[in-house]
C-alpha cells in the first residue's frame, strides 16, 4: 500500500518535473514534411533545424562556424576539405561520417529527390570521401561563398537509409528528437539524450499548429503558449504595452526593393531613375505603415548579411523638387508607369505609398497586382517596368542576393531590372572565385557602390523581425529569422 | 425504398466524374505556375532551369489531358494519388483530418439543433410577444455576426478572462465545447426561423384544432402533434448544414486552430496541391450526396405519406 503510494507520488512528479521541462510554441501552417530535402517550406525547416543539423552554421554575430565540421580549408579554390566532428551519430545509432555526409548531399543533389531546394547546392559537382572524417566537396567552378550555402536548412545532414520515412519520422543528430506528429494539430520533439554538444535543459518542445495571429496572441497571454513569432504591427504594439511578455523585434536577412527594368525605354535614362528615388520618403513608409518595424534600406542586403557595405551613405535622400528637376532634365514629364507586385498585404500597402509618393513629383503609377506565380511570370517579360519584391538573402552571404540581381547571366530569372554592367560580372566572378574574406569584401564593396550610383533598384528598408515571449523562457537565441530558433543552452524558469 | 437508394448511389457516378474534370480544369485554368505556386515566395533566387526539372519530376510538364486522364486511371483503380506537397497518400491525408471535422460537426450540429429548436418553437408559440422579438433577435445575430469574430470574443471571455477553458487546439472534450458553440451559434439561427416559420404554418391547420378542441394540453398539442409535422423542412436545413459542416469549417477551423478537412483544403488550393484538392473535394462530394440521401430517407420515417417506391 504505502509502496504504491510512493509510487504514485513519484510518478505524479515525475509528470510535474516533466511539465515544468516543456516549452510550447505555435507555428501558422502543418509543415508539408519533415524531410529536409523535399521541402522549401518555413515551417518545415523550423522544426527540421532542430532535428538535423548542417555542416555549417551562422552565428549570431554573422560569422561562419562549424557546425558538423570541426576544421575545413579550400584545398584548391574549388575543393573544400572538411574534417567532421569525430563520433558523432544519428540518433538511431547509425555513424554521422564521411560517407553519411556524401550520401545524404548526393541524395540532396540527385534530380530523382526532386529536392525543390537543390538550387542552393548546384554548385556541388561531387562529393569525396577521403577517410572515416574527412570528405571533400568539389564545386565545378570556384564558389566561395560555399560554407553559407552548406549551412542552408536544405544541406542538413540525413541518414539517407530511412528514405521517405524522414517525411514523417525524422531522425538527425540534432539536440532534439522526434516524438510525434498529430497532423495540423501539433508536434512534440523531445531533448537528444547523447547530443554532442551537450543535453539541453528544455526536456521537450511542443509546436502547436495555430494559424490565426489573434488566436496566438490570446494563447501566449494566456498561458497556453511560451513564444510567438511574426505577430503583425498592430498586435505587436499591443503586446509590448502588457505585463508579462517580453517582446523584441531584430533585424533579419529581408530587404524590400523597388526595382527598375534599367532597358525599357523609359526607364533607360539613369536621371529618371534617381529622380525615382528622390521621391520617395522612406521613413514615412516606415513610421506610418510599418509601426517603425523596419530600418531605411540603402544597399540591396541588410547589415545582418556578410559583406554588406552598411555604411555607404544613402545618395538619394528625399527631395521631390529634386526629382521634378531631374525628369524635366531627362525630358520625362508627365511619365506613366506600371509597378507589378504580388498578393502580399504590406507590399500592397507600400505600393499604395509609392503610387501616392510618386503622384506628386508628376509620375503617374498603375499598381498591379497578382499572385505570386502569374507575377513571376510577368518578370520574365522584357516589357515590365517597376517592381515590388520582399526577398530574403537566406544563406546570409552577400553573393545570394547581389549575384542574383545583379550578374548579366541571371537576367531574366532573378536579375529582373536586366542590369547587365561587365565590370560588375567581372566583381562578382571574382568573389566566388576567391575564398579569402577580405578579397570578397572589396568586391562585393565595388559592387554595391555601383549599384548606388546606377539606381537598378531602391532598397526601401529591411523589415524587422518580432517575437513575443513569457519571461519564463530564457537564454534561447534567434539567429536572424524564427527558422533558426537555437534553444540548446535555453533554459525555463516556472 | 432499396431500389431508390440503389437509384440515388449509382448517380454518385457521373456527379463525382464532373467533379473531378472541374476542380482540374479550374486549377489548370488558374494563373501561374503550379511549381512556384509550390514553392511559394520562399523559392526566390530558384533558376529556370531548377524550376524546369522540377515540374518535369511533379509530372506538370506533361499535357492537361493527359495528367486528366492519369488520375483518372488512378482513381478507377480507387488510388487517388499523393500530395504533391507533401509526398503522402492523399487518402491517408483526408481520412487524418476527417475525425477532428465530424467531431466538430456533429456537436455544433448539436448545439445548432437544440437551440434553434428551441428559440424556433418558443418564437412561434409566443408569436408577436417579446419571446418571438427576443428568439428572432438572437437568431438575426447568429446569422450576422462572423465566426472569426465571435470566436475570439468566445475565447477572451473563457480563455483569457475567466480561464475555464483552452483557447484552441484539439485534443480533449474542453476543446471542443468553443468552436462546437461558435459554429453551433451561427446554425442555430437558420433551424429557428426555419423551425419558427413552420411550426406558424403547422399550428394553423386543422388537426391542431381538433387536438385542442379534444381536450389535450397545450403541451402536448404543441410537441406531438404539431412540432412532429412541423419538423420535415427542418430536417433539411439541418441536412444541408450538416453536410456543409463536413466540408469543413475553414473559419472557426482556422480561429481555433481545429486540425480539419476545411483548413487543408484551403491550404492546398494556395499550393496548387492538385491530387489533394481532388481527392478532397470528391470525398466532400460523396459526403455531401450521402447526407443529402439520409435526408430524404429521413422524409418518409418522419411522414408516412412520403413513399419511394
Amino acid at each position: 500500500m504505502k509502496r504504491t503510494a510512493v509510487a504514485i507520488l513519484v510518478m505524479l512528479l515525475a509528470t510535474l518535473a516533466l511539465a515544468q521541462g516543456r516549452l510550447t510554441t505555435a507555428i501558422s501552417s502543418n509543415p508539408p514534411t519533415l524531410d529536409p530535402q523535399k521541402t522549401f517550406n518555413g515551417y518545415s525547416f523550423a522544426i527540421t533545424n532542430q532535428v538535423y543539423e548542417t555542416l555549417f552554421r551562422v552565428t549570431p554575430a554573422g560569422e561562419i562556424e562549424g557546425l558538423l565540421a570541426a576544421s575545413w580549408e579550400f584545398v584548391d579554390p574549388s575543393t573544400l576539405r572538411i574534417t567532421l566532428r569525430d563520433g558523432i551519430t544519428f540518433t538511431d545509432g547509425t555513424p554521422l561520417d564521411a560517407a553519411a555526409v556524401k550520401a545524404s548531399l548526393e541524395r540532396l543533389l540527385d534530380p530523382a529527390t526532386a529536392a525543390p531546394g537543390r538550387f542552393v547546392v548546384s554548385a556541388i559537382d561531387s562529393v569525396e570521401v577521403v577517410d572515416a572524417t574527412t570528405v571533400d566537396i568539389l564545386t565545378g567552378e570556384p564558389f566561395a561563398p560555399l560554407l553559407a550555402h552548406l549551412a542552408h536548412p536544405v544541406a542538413a545532414i540525413v541518414p539517407v537509409a530511412h528514405g521517405d520515412d524522414l517525411a514523417r519520422d525524422p531522425v538527425g543528430s540534432g539536440p532534439f528528437t522526434f516524438v510525434s506528429w498529430e497532423q495540423s494539430n501539433q508536434l512534440l520533439l523531445k531533448a537528444n539524450a547523447d547530443y554532442w554538444g551537450g543535453v539541453p535543459a528544455i526536456e521537450e518542445v511542443l509546436y502547436r499548429i495555430i494559424p490565426e495571429v489573434s488566436t496566438q496572441v490570446i494563447e501566449l497571454r494566456s498561458g497556453g503558449l511560451d513564444i510567438i513569432f511574426n505577430i503583425p504591427p498592430d498586435a505587436f504594439e499591443a503586446l509590448e504595452a502588457a505585463t508579462s511578455v517580453d517582446t523584441t523585434a531584430y533585424l533579419g536577412w529581408g530587404s524590400t526593393m523597388l526595382g527598375m527594368n534599367t532597358v525599357n525605354p523609359k526607364l533607360q535614362d539613369l536621371r529618371v531613375r534617381q529622380a525615382l528615388a528622390h521621391a520617395i520618403d522612406k521613413s514615412l513608409i516606415i513610421e506610418e505603415f510599418l509601426r517603425g518595424l523596419a530600418e531605411p534600406g540603402v544597399v540591396p542586403i541588410p547589415p545582418t548579411v556578410r559583406f554588406a557595405a552598411s555604411d555607404l551613405e544613402e545618395p538619394y535622400p528625399y527631395e521631390p523638387e529634386t526629382a521634378k528637376a531631374l525628369l524635366a532634365e531627362a525630358g520625362a514629364t508627365g511619365l506613366k508607369l506600371t509597378l507589378d507586385i504580388y498578393q502580399n498585404p504590406d507590399l500592397e500597402a507600400v505600393a499604395q505609398v509609392l503610387q501616392f509618393m510618386l503622384s506628386e513629383v508628376g509620375v503617374d503609377l498603375t499598381i498591379r497586382v497578382q499572385e505570386y506565380a502569374a507575377y513571376v511570370e510577368q518578370t520574365a517579360k522584357d516589357d515590365i517596368e517597376l517592381y515590388l519584391t520582399s526577398w530574403g538573402t537566406v544563406t546570409l552571404d552577400a553573393d545570394y542576393t547581389l549575384y542574383a540581381f545583379f550578374h548579366s547571366s541571371e537576367i531574366p530569372d532573378n536579375n529582373v531590372s536586366r542590369y547587365r554592367v561587365a565590370a560588375i560580372d567581372a566583381l562578382l566572378e571574382e568573389a566566388r572565385d576567391n575564398p579569402a574574406d577580405s578579397t570578397r569584401a572589396a568586391a562585393y564593396r565595388d559592387v554595391q557602390e555601383l549599384v548606388l550610383a546606377d539606381v537598378p533598384m531602391v532598397t526601401l528598408y529591411y523589415p524587422l523581425s518580432t517575437i513575443a515571449k513569457s519571461p519564463v523562457l530564457q537564454g534561447e537565441i534567434v539567429r536572424f529569422s524564427w527558422i533558426n530558433l537555437d534553444l540548446r543552452n535555453a533554459t525555463l524558469a516556472r | 425504398m432499396t431500389l431508390f437508394i440503389i437509384r440515388r448511389l449509382a448517380a454518385l457516378v457521373p456527379v463525382l466524374l464532373g467533379v473531378t474534370l472541374l476542380v482540374f480544369a479550374m486549377l489548370w485554368l488558374a494563373p501561374g505556375d503550379p511549381v512556384l505556386a509550390l514553392l511559394g515566395e520562399s523559392a526566390q533566387g530558384i533558376s529556370r532551369a531548377a524550376l524546369e526539372e522540377l515540374r518535369r519530376a511533379h509530372g506538370f510538364d506533361r499535357g492537361p489531358v493527359i495528367q486528366y486522364l492519369d488520375y483518372l486511371g488512378g482513381l478507377v483503380r480507387g488510388d487517388l494519388g499523393t500530395s504533391v506537397r507533401s509526398g503522402q497518400p492523399v487518402m491517408q491525408e483526408v481520412l487524418g483530418r476527417f475525425p477532428a471535422t465530424l467531431l466538430l460537426a456533429g456537436s455544433a450540429m448539436f448545439v445548432a439543433s437544440v437551440l434553434g429548436l428551441t428559440l424556433g418553437v418558443l418564437a412561434a408559440v409566443f408569436r408577436r410577444t417579446v419571446v418571438d422579438h427576443v428568439a428572432v433577435l438572437i437568431a438575426l445575430l447568429g446569422v450576422s455576426v462572423p465566426v472569426f469574430w465571435s470566436g475570439l470574443l468566445l475565447m477572451l471571455l473563457f480563455a483569457l478572462d475567466l480561464g475555464w477553458l483552452p483557447a484552441s487546439g484539439y485534443g480533449t472534450w474542453k476543446h471542443l465545447v468553443l468552436p462546437a458553440s461558435a459554429v453551433g451559434f451561427s446554425s442555430a439561427a437558420f433551424i429557428a426561423r426555419i423551425t419558427r416559420a413552420s411550426m406558424i404554418e403547422t399550428l394553423r391547420q386543422d388537426y391542431v384544432r381538433t387536438a385542442t378542441a379534444k381536450g389535450l394540453g397545450p403541451g402536448a398539442v404543441r410537441l406531438r402533434h404539431a412540432l412532429r409535422n412541423a419538423l420535415l423542412p427542418v430536417v433539411t436545413v439541418v441536412g444541408l448544414q450538416f453536410g456543409g459542416l463536413l466540408g469543413g469549417a475553414v473559419l472557426t477551423e482556422t480561429v481555433f486552430a481545429w486540425p480539419g478537412i476545411g483548413r487543408m483544403l484551403v491550404d492546398a488550393i494556395a499550393t496548387r496541391d492538385l491530387p489533394l484538392v481532388q481527392g478532397s473535394v470528391l470525398f466532400i462530394a460523396v459526403l455531401f450526396i450521402i447526407v443529402n440521401l439520409a435526408v430524404d430517407v429521413s422524409y418518409a420515417v418522419l411522414n408516412p405519406k412520403v413513399r419511394y417506391d
